[in-house]
């Protein structure tokens, strides 16, 4: 499934936050969009997960518009994992995961086994299966993180959009929830803040500064010292280890 | 795709030992149903003894004989004023305990869900103060005679309604209603009614009327009669029956819009059906028994700490246990005090309430908190 924003403006309260931004998210690609805080990489991804609406220009599905489809048929296809999810009520971690299945279902259909078997799977590959009785409130930041993860994985769709997903995780986790997002195969767009973690497991980077791309390509090309110096402020260093062909970008102190 | 289908047939051959929920749904029936069938029977054993209790001894034997000779309609030769005490005041005030108090807690889980806040009850948007405000206006006005003895009801139906209908009006205007801005439309409303309900109070200069007023908004069940009965119970098990049909969206709506558009379903459209429902089932109730206050608030907290969160599963046991509850506390109001029928709403906070407070102190239920 491809994924096509076609200058995409957005505005919030009078204030446009995204300027007429494109980008395009090939089949099975695995697309990074990163930036500064408020440079507009949540309100974009809101925006193909439909909770903002554009000001002008579309978001595509494949070759269809992305307003033309029903909640219900684009979240059979876009699975969604955001930032903040704090609930004020106890459900279950497989209530939560569980709740996954609802796209699929008609208003009065019932969860069958397939269901139950799709949660239960999506809770193993997050390596969360011991915790399905638990509550969900009473998991910590990155558990809740990766039960929410399960929630679109039991999606089961061809679309993962990622809003920072590797905040509030352990290394391990942070890793973890990369590659399995990347093993799935299905076309990701996620916002990242670790640009390290975006050199190595993206196809395709996305730079935002202010609501605009400022730079896009493939990660040796976008995350150069002089890009990253200039659009986050910093002095930045690139290492290549040689051993490893890895590719880290380390950040220099301004004092000393 | 394919590695997936692949890796969730192993898994679910692997969970299949393990997996509670599963081995119950293959036997046909999940704990929740076993607990309604147990908690029907219940209830209807509950009205079979609750009958023979009230301020005149009547002896068991005669109550059953009066309520089979109605049921198959044969003669006896028991007196009527016996025959009416069974028949026309007991019975009725203990099928009508059942469906208001079921009634009420599933209204009370519903908006709970829809306002996403769990201090909501069912008379949070609105319905309290548009009731009273009605009531004010027939009890010491005398709008709505016309309708004949229950006209009181009949008029706090409608200012309930109304009021109801203003909440969702008045939070729709200038964008989308969401919950917090239901709850402070709601909250603006039950201001203005009360208002208007003061100001009558204060210029009417009645103390019988306003007495009047005091005791109906208090609640009770001694009006019950058959007639009403059959209306109520179309209505508000209809409405309950809608309520279990919809648990997935009263889920999501626990979750909030933004997610709930993420997993396909777009709120605003539910919340409104909800609360008309809801609007319809409690004037109805409020109609039949004036105000019944916090059984509403408490039963879908108990249910919540003994099954969860899932409506799937609170629905059904909230509504049959409501019923329970409210039929022992109106045995409870009219037996406790010799000669006098405490107003069951009293009774219900006094007693409900440290019951409550026991509990929340004892299981460590966070209301969605951290613990």
């Amino acid at each position: 499934m491809q994924i096509t924003c076609d200058r995409l403006t957005i505005e919030l309260g009078h204030t446009e936050i995204v300027r007429d931004l494109s980008l395009k998210a090939a089949p099975g690609a695995f697309i990074g969009v990163i930036g500064p805080n408020g440079s507009g990489k949540s309100t974009l991804l809101k925006c193909i997960y439909r909770v903002l609406k554009a000001k002008s220009g579309c978001v595509y599905l494949n070759e269809e518009e992305l307003e033309s489809l029903t909640y219900k048929e684009s979240a059979q296809q876009l699975g969604v994992v955001t930032q903040h999810n704090y609930y004020n009520f106890d459900f279950k971690v497989s209530e939560v995961v569980l709740m996954g299945r609802a796209p699929h279902k008609k208003q009065m259909e019932r969860d069958n086994t397939e269901d139950y078997a799709i949660v239960y799977d999506a809770l193993g590959k997050v390596d969360m299966y011991d915790f399905k009785d638990r509550v969900f409130s009473t998991l910590s930041g990155g558990e809740q993180q990766r039960i929410i993860l399960a929630r679109a994985l039991a999606q089961r769709t061809k679309c993962l959009i990622l809003d920072e997903p590797t905040n509030h995780l352990d290394i391990k986790h942070q890793l973890q929830i990369m590659e399995l997002s990347k093993k799935l195969g299905v076309t990701v767009v996620a916002a990242l803040h670790d640009l390290n973690i975006a050199a190595t497991y993206c196809d395709y980077l996305y730079m935002l500064k202010e609501g605009q791309v400022v730079a896009e390509g493939l990660p040796r090309k976008v995350l150069t010292e002089e890009i990253i110096g200039s659009v986050y402020d910093i002095r930045a260093k690139i290492i290549e280890d040689v051993e490893t062909s890895m590719y880290h970008i380390a950040y220099l102190p301004n004092i000393g | 795709m394919e590695e997936i289908r692949e890796y969730s047939c192993e898994r679910r051959e692997k969970f299949k030992i393990v997996d509670i929920p599963h081995k119950m749904q293959r036997m046909g029936m999940p704990v929740h149903v076993g607990i309604s069938i147990l908690l029907l029977l219940m209830v209807l054993l509950s009205i079979v003894i609750a009958v023979t209790i009230g301020s005149t001894y009547i002896d068991a034997d005669v109550v059953y004989e009066v309520i089979m000779a109605e049921i198959l309609h044969k003669t006896t030769e028991i007196s009527t004023a016996i025959h009416d005490v069974v028949w026309h005041i007991r019975l009725p005030r203990l099928v009508l305990a059942v469906v208001v108090g079921g009634g009420l807690s599933v209204c009370g889980i519903v908006m709970q869900a829809v306002v996403q806040n769990p201090l909501a009850d069912p008379y949070i948007l609105g319905v309290s103060s548009g009731a009273s405000f009605g009531a004010t206006l027939a009890i010491l006005l005398g709008v709505g005679l016309a309708f004949g003895s229950g006209y009181v009801g009949v008029i706090a139906f409608g200012g309930a309604f109304i009021a109801s209908l203003l909440v969702m009006v008045i939070a729709n205007v200038g964008g989308r209603a969401n919950s917090v801005k239901l709850l402070l439309s709601g909250t603006a409303i039950n201001a203005v009614f009360s208002a208007f309900s003061s100001f009558l109070v204060f210029f009417a200069n009645d103390r019988e009327g306003i007495k009047n007023i005091t005791f109906w908004l208090m609640g009770s069940l001694a009006g019950a009669k058959w007639s009403d009965i059959v209306v109520i119970y179309v209505v508000v098990l209809s409405g309950v029956f809608f309520f279990l049909s919809q648990y997935r969206t009263l889920n999501m709506m626990l979750v909030g819009d933004e997610t709930s558009i993420t997993l396909g379903t777009d709120l605003h459209k539910y919340r409104h059906i909800y609360m008309m429902v809801v609007a319809l089932m409690i004037g109805f109730i409020v109609y039949a028994s004036g105000m019944i206050g916090f059984i509403g608030l408490i039963i879908p907290h108990f249910m919540r700490i003994l099954f969860g969160t899932d409506h799937k599963k609170l629905i059904l046991v909230s509504f049959l246990i409501g019923g329970l509850f409210l039929i022992w506390a109106d045995v409870l109001s009219r037996i406790i005090i010799p000669h006098t029928e405490l107003p069951i709403g009293i009774l219900i906070s006094m007693v409900g309430a440290p019951c409550f407070i026991y509990l929340l102190v004892r299981k460590s239920y966070g209301f969605g908190g951290r613990n």
